[in-house]
């Protein structure tokens, strides 16, 4: 029972960091441009794509192709801003959100025309050994993923909170108009922070698909980022590394003593629940900003 | 803005005006086959509704591609031969996106053209459209094997063997070669996905009582987990020898994490997804003791000299094509071999392309009677009861060094949708 | 809504009406009578057409729903499919487990799906806009997950068989029977939400939607208005799943996915969000759309081989064109088809 619950722990830890780092792509684009990408997965899963066909088909060396994979997510990141959102700009809401539903169809249709189906895999990056801790053990692979992902959001929180271009993002989420009106280079700072995002998004899918291979439905890790984002706070990077283990936590401790009752599966609902309970609570969320409202 | 706005009223009109001219056209009944004589080429066309682009998509077109690849070669070669000279197959694809409110619509077009036959390859499909076919007259051939739209027998068939007799000719395979005298009672157990086909065996639990062995527990993952570290300790606990599993994508990490942590039991792979890409994706390191069950030739068991692969090579050659087969290949060629010998056999006996509806497809199907299908499954056999072309088994086993070697080659499994009729709800 | 001369209103029911002459209603009752005589054109009439006509029109009653619920009072939903799902599935449940028709079974899944919305909606009285989509989210997923674990009604994740509805002896089975009951569905459907739109209620859903602050400062029940619009929207998302049920015959889960609801937000959209039309519109776009891909692609792939999936190019077509169309025409069909109609009218123009 104590075994158990400590070995659901730490798998959830992992997991959630994995998770933290998907979600994190997500707050990225919010925090400067107010407009949550529902087709976050999709562009995780075409960075990974193109590294794969980097590495494998082209037979480049791992460094040159990551470099590749964060070219490629940087241009694609620019070119979804440019072409895409910024026709939207000062759209309500609702059109913000259906057309990032436009770019995961693109992108979804993109990375099927020319990958298909078929289970691809990596050549293994992270060597798969294991680490004994008494009774715990734990996979090197997911333990890499979960540091890859705590440096990156420490590296983007450091960007946000010391550097110029951070600074220039954070005012542009303010308000665009007196930010422009400031100097900032408002087209700039957006284009950045989607950059950023593919650029995230990439390497998570690249530990994603170490550890699993890489098919199209690695995408659909995104939907269990959003209730990650939502715990964490939507303008929070440091939030989506307290949500996402915790939700990683619940899920793993949810399946492990509730799926002998309900059946199995429950995993896959209890962040959503965890979340709805947060949000009665707390609507902004952990860390999120809460908004007043005037009349 | 005028230029943007007159821009998108052109793109507008000509998006409706071309939707609409293909509507029209799919509309128009298809002309009737010309009046042949002797010798004539015919024509017979058949509907398919698949997934091609939707989640399921994986498993989907390779499978696809074998029935093509089956097709064109025939097709390419003049066509099949029936006694009234050469009869060409086309096939009608549809792409549902595994969406059932565009399955439906599809479906009753091919109905109302008069399709004799519609493929399809998810049990959301068999299973809702077998009352209709039933009624229509139209065959529908799955290259997925519900077990609730085949029994009790309607107008739904199959190719091979359900995941629920998968399941008791494991056990059985276990009871037959188990060291019973040094290792006591077998133990089996599952790790597997809460949907509809990850359950899909448990309904043939019973059956592991009856011959003795110890059915333990079933531990389920997410579908897509990043480890399963919890569901391994616990299955170490319970002590399972055989852990059988019917998900598909986690299989890599359910092999690396059972490796690492030292599980000495063996994964056992159903839904015929077979070995060939876990090995390299979990490593061989890991994959080795893995077990998989299919109803189908596993294409990383065999060698290029298998009558099988060596078909294979002759049409892809044929063809100019100039791909790897993937495990899911079988499943389409097996197909289409079976449904062209229906046509020609429906063909013989009425005689007249026209009069090849579904009735004479089905009664020609029911009469199919140990027909060859290369080697990539057992010799099929459909009769008024049965609706499975194959119900054998064949199990293989992933060996040191990223091989996969045999475990037990065809042999016939207990029927599990007749013993259990739970398995058919 | 401007009158021919010589029409005068001398009542306030004349002013408020939206079919002020005769020959406005004239044309109106054609249209309802060409409506119902659909089935006996030939082409149109066939199992196919009508098959695609059924899905769309279940699909409008289900928008109307999100348009009273997203378009009217601003809550923006992405759990309508999971919703839908609770009245497909709590009307065959009650048709098969507990015998009851039907005409009896249809109205309590509306009934018990539009609670089930209240419930969900409970959180929309503390959240707003992009929270609040979260919520509805969460509601999709756990709705869904409900459905599938209780094996013993529902056959979990095997799908579930639906009674066939009887009137007496007669049968709806088939698309042309449907037809007649989605038809009647769909007309009364839009009958209440253009009035719900047009009356009081209608009035205090919009001011939530515009300024909620200002709406309880002037007096509005905000709690009071939101479960309504949530048991309203809801309660058609039901109505709608119903219908489904009944013209599937066969119910899975995979129908009612996460998809279904951003195709459901899609459509209202498209369609121009905060007018019955703007749904109608815009579900016979979507519609329009998947249907025309999938007759595309066949084409497609003969054009552009070396593809390995020519399903994609539908996938890329349906985002493209939701892009270009929230780029170019972001208040929806319906602003277009208001344009158009006023410029007919003013053509040319004079002044």
């Amino acid at each position: 029972m104590f075994a158990d619950t400590i070995t659901a722990l730490v798998s959830g830890l992992l997991a959630g960091c994995v998770y933290g780092l998907i979600a994190l792509g997500i707050v990225l684009i919010y925090k400067t441009t107010k407009v949550f990408n529902l087709a976050q997965g999709e562009m995780l899963l075409i960075g990974t794509w193109v590294t794969w066909t980097a590495i494998t088909v082209t037979n480049l060396p791992l460094w040159l192709s990551l470099i590749i994979a964060v070219v490629f997510s940087i241009v694609l990141g620019m070119l979804a801003e440019r072409f895409i959102l910024r026709p939207m700009l000062g759209q309500p809401l609702m059109s913000m959100i259906m057309i990032t539903i436009g770019i995961f169809s693109v992108l979804r249709g993109i990375s099927l025309y020319f990958w298909g189906g078929p289970l691809q895999y990596f050549p293994p990056i992270f060597p798969v050994q294991d680490i004994q801790l008494g009774f715990l053990s734990i996979s090197t692979q997911l333990l890499a993923a979960a540091v890859v992902a705590l440096l990156l959001v420490i590296v983007s929180y450091l960007y946000f909170k010391f550097t110029r271009g951070g600074l220039a993002m954070r005012a542009t989420a303010e308000d665009t108009v007196i930010a422009q009106s400031l100097g900032i280079n408002v087209k700039a700072a957006f284009a950045r922070s989607w950059a950023m995002s593919a650029i995230v998004a990439t390497f998570g899918g690249i530990l994603l698909g170490s550890l699993m291979g890489i098919f199209f439905g690695l995408s659909d890790f995104a939907f269990k980022a959003f209730p990650v984002v939502m715990l964490g706070g939507f303008e929070s990077i440091p939030g989506v590394l307290v949500a996402g283990p915790i939700m990683g936590i619940c899920e793993y401790l949810g399946a492990t003593f509730l799926d002998p009752i309900s059946g199995g599966g429950i995993g896959d609902i209890i962040p959503y629940v965890v979340m709805l309970i947060v949000l009665v609570v707390r609507p902004s969320g952990l860390f999120g900003y809460k908004t007043i409202e005037r009349v | 803005m005028a230029k943007n706005r007159m821009y998108f009223l052109i793109s507008v009109a000509m998006t409706l005006s071309l939707v609409f001219a293909c509507i029209s056209c799919a509309t128009t009944p298809t002309p009737a086959p010309p009046e042949e004589g002797k010798k004539e080429t015919v024509t017979i066309t058949i509907g398919a509704l698949l997934d091609l682009s939707g989640p399921t998509a994986t498993s989907t077109l390779p499978g696809v591609d074998g029935l093509r690849d089956v097709n064109n070669y025939f097709n390419k070669k003049g066509g099949l031969d029936w006694d009234g000279g050469k009869v060409i197959v086309k096939i009608e694809e549809f792409d549902n996106r595994y969406d059932p409110s565009v399955s439906l619509p599809a479906y009753e077009r091919m109905a109302a053209r008069g399709l004799p036959v519609v493929l399809t390859h998810q049990s959301t499909d068999n299973l809702g459209l077998k009352d209709r076919a039933e009624r229509d007259k139209v065959v529908i051939f799955t290259l997925s094997p519900t077990s609730g739209a085949l029994v009790p027998p309607g107008w739904v068939f199959a190719n091979y063997l359900s995941y629920a007799d998968s399941f008791t000719g494991f056990l059985k395979w276990v009871k037959d070669t188990w060291d019973w005298e040094g290792k006591g009672t077998p133990q089996v157990a599952s790790l597997t996905w809460d949907t509809a086909y990850g359950k899909a065996h448990l309904c043939a639990e019973p059956y592991a009582e009856e011959l003795g062995i110890e059915y333990v527990g079933t531990e389920y993952s997410a579908i897509l987990p990043t480890d399963v570290t919890p569901q391994v300790e616990r299955l170490k606990e319970l002590g399972a020898d055989y852990v059988v599993t019917q998900a598909v994508t986690p299989i890599a990490i359910y092999m690396k994490d059972m490796h690492r942590l030292g599980f000495e039991g063996h994964l056992v792979i159903g839904l015929n997804t077979g070995l060939i890409e876990w090995i390299p994706a979990a490593g061989a390191d890991a994959a080795v003791g893995t077990i998989s069950l299919k109803g189908l030739i596993d294409m990383g068991s065999i060698t290029a000299d298998h009558p099988y692969m060596k078909k294979c090579k002759e049409i892809q050659d044929y063809l100019g094509i100039d791909r790897d087969i993937s495990t899911f290949y079988p499943n389409g060629t097996s197909g289409m071999v079976i449904i062209q010998d229906a046509i020609v056999r429906a063909l013989n006996k009425v005689g007249d392309p026209d009069k090849v509806t579904g009735q004479a497809i089905y009664d020609a199907l029911i009469e199919t009677k140990n027909l060859d299908t290369w080697g990539a499954t057992t010799p099929i056999s459909y009769s008024a009861t049965q609706r499975r072309g194959s119900v054998s088994l064949r199990m293989t086993e992933a060996k040191p060094g990223g091989s996969i070697g045999l475990v037990h080659d065809w042999m016939e499994v207990p029927d599990a949708l007749e013993l259990y009729p739970t398995c058919a709800e | 809504m401007r009158l021919p001369s010589g029409t005068y209103n001398v009542s306030y029911e004349e002013d408020m009406a939206i079919i002020r002459t005769r020959t406005q209603w004239w044309l109106f009752s054609l249209f309802i009578l060409f409506l119902f005589l659909l089935p006996f054109i030939p082409g149109i009439g066939s199992r196919y057409m009508l098959g695609m006509i059924n899905v769309a029109l279940i699909w409008m009653v289900a928008v109307l729903g999100l348009c009273i619920l997203t378009g009217f009072c601003g809550q923006i939903s992405l759990g309508h499919a999971a919703f839908m799902a609770c009245g497909a599935y709590t009307s065959a449940i009650l048709m098969t487990h507990l015998n009851i028709g039907f005409w009896l079974a249809a109205p309590l899944a509306v009934l018990l799906t539009a609670l089930v919305g209240v419930f969900f909606g409970l959180p929309a009285l503390r959240l707003k806009g992009l929270y609040l989509i979260m919520a509805t989210l969460a509601a999709q997923y756990i709705i869904i997950y409900f459905f599938t674990h209780i094996p013993a009604l529902t056959g979990g994740g095997e799908g579930m068989r639906v009674p066939i509805a009887r009137l007496g002896d007669f049968e709806l089975i088939g698309a042309n029977a449907n037809y007649y009951l989605i038809l009647t569905s769909t007309v009364l459907a839009t009958f209440i939400a253009v009035n719900i739109g047009r009356s009081q209620i209608g009035r205090a859903f919009i001011s939530i939607r515009d300024n909620d602050i200002a709406a309880e400062v002037l007096g509005v029940n905000l709690t009071k208005y939101k479960l309504m619009a949530f048991a309203i929207g809801c309660g058609f998302a039901g109505w709608a799943g119903a219908l489904w049920a009944n013209n599937s015959q066969m119910l899975a889960y995979e129908q009612f996915s996460i998809m279904n609801s951003l195709w459901f937000l899609g459509a209202l959209i498209v369609g121009g969000q905060g007018s019955v039309l703007g749904a109608i519109f815009g579900v016979l776009f979507v519609r329009l759309l998947f249907e025309g891909m999938t007759e595309i692609a066949p084409i497609l792939s003969r054009i552009l081989p070396g593809a390995i999936s020519i399903g994609s190019v539908g996938q890329i077509t349906f985002g493209l064109a939701i892009i270009l169309f929230l780029i170019f025409e972001p208040r929806g069909l319906s602003h277009r088809w208001q344009i158009i109609k006023a410029s007919y009218r003013l053509f040319p123009f004079a002044h």
